[in-house]
């Protein structure tokens, strides 16, 4: 699964650590998901998709060639 | 289910305590790997502290590790809950494959159960650390 995290976040001029602050994870965990290390649960897109003002199927997409 | 009972300020309890009664109970141990002597050569913190309280404080860094391991982080997330569980599960294959490998060679080998149980929550410690600081 992939994610334009990084991009919206840059969109908001917010750091990692801003925006794990307001989503009330560690920063750690924004880097995870930014590097398509990590998948979110649910609650967690949600609350991001909601805070970029988008749906989460627009934040976070299916890679069709993997 | 969550095994980080105590708070995060434990942290700083656990270690406090696991420094202050390392350096209080092995000056005897590191004499004696110091000059290569069989343990137990070196008896002065031993005969200072008398058998029971040096018995407690040998004990002391144990259980001040597993007061370490069981707080809770900063933040508590499912990613940090994951790669605590990588980090439990590469320490317990790491410690499998040593305990094999000390067997392949010398089945009648013994070790003292302190030993083992602090150098695995040393080994877990060190590898979630690295996990969480460098993601990898």
């Amino acid at each position: 699964m992939k994610n334009l995290v990084k991009v919206e976040r840059a969109r908001l001029n917010l750091t990692q650590a801003e925006l794990a602050e307001k989503l009330g994870v560690s920063r750690q965990t924004i880097h995870a998901i930014e590097k398509n290390k990590f998948n979110p649960s649910v609650v967690l897109a949600i609350k991001m998709a909601r805070l970029f003002n988008l749906s989460v199927e627009e934040v976070f997409f299916i890679d069709e060639e993997q | 289910m969550s095994f980080q009972v105590l708070p995060n300020w434990c942290k700083k309890l656990g270690i406090s305590l696991f420094v202050t009664t390392t350096l209080l109970t092995a000056g005897d141990a590191f004499m004696d790997g110091f000059r290569a002597v069989p343990s137990g050569t070196h008896h002065y913190f031993r005969d200072f502290y008398g058998e029971t309280l040096f018995n407690v404080l040998h004990i002391l860094p144990t259980i001040s590790l597993v007061i370490y391991i069981l707080s809770k982080e900063k933040i508590e997330d499912d990613y940090i809950n994951l790669l605590r569980l990588q980090s439990y599960q590469s320490t317990v294959l790491i410690f499998l494959f040593i305990a094999l490998g000390f067997y392949i060679f010398n089945p009648l080998l013994e070790f003292s159960l302190d030993m083992v149980l602090s150098l695995f929550m040393v080994c877990f410690l060190i590898i979630f650390y690295f996990k969480k600081r460098y993601q990898l």
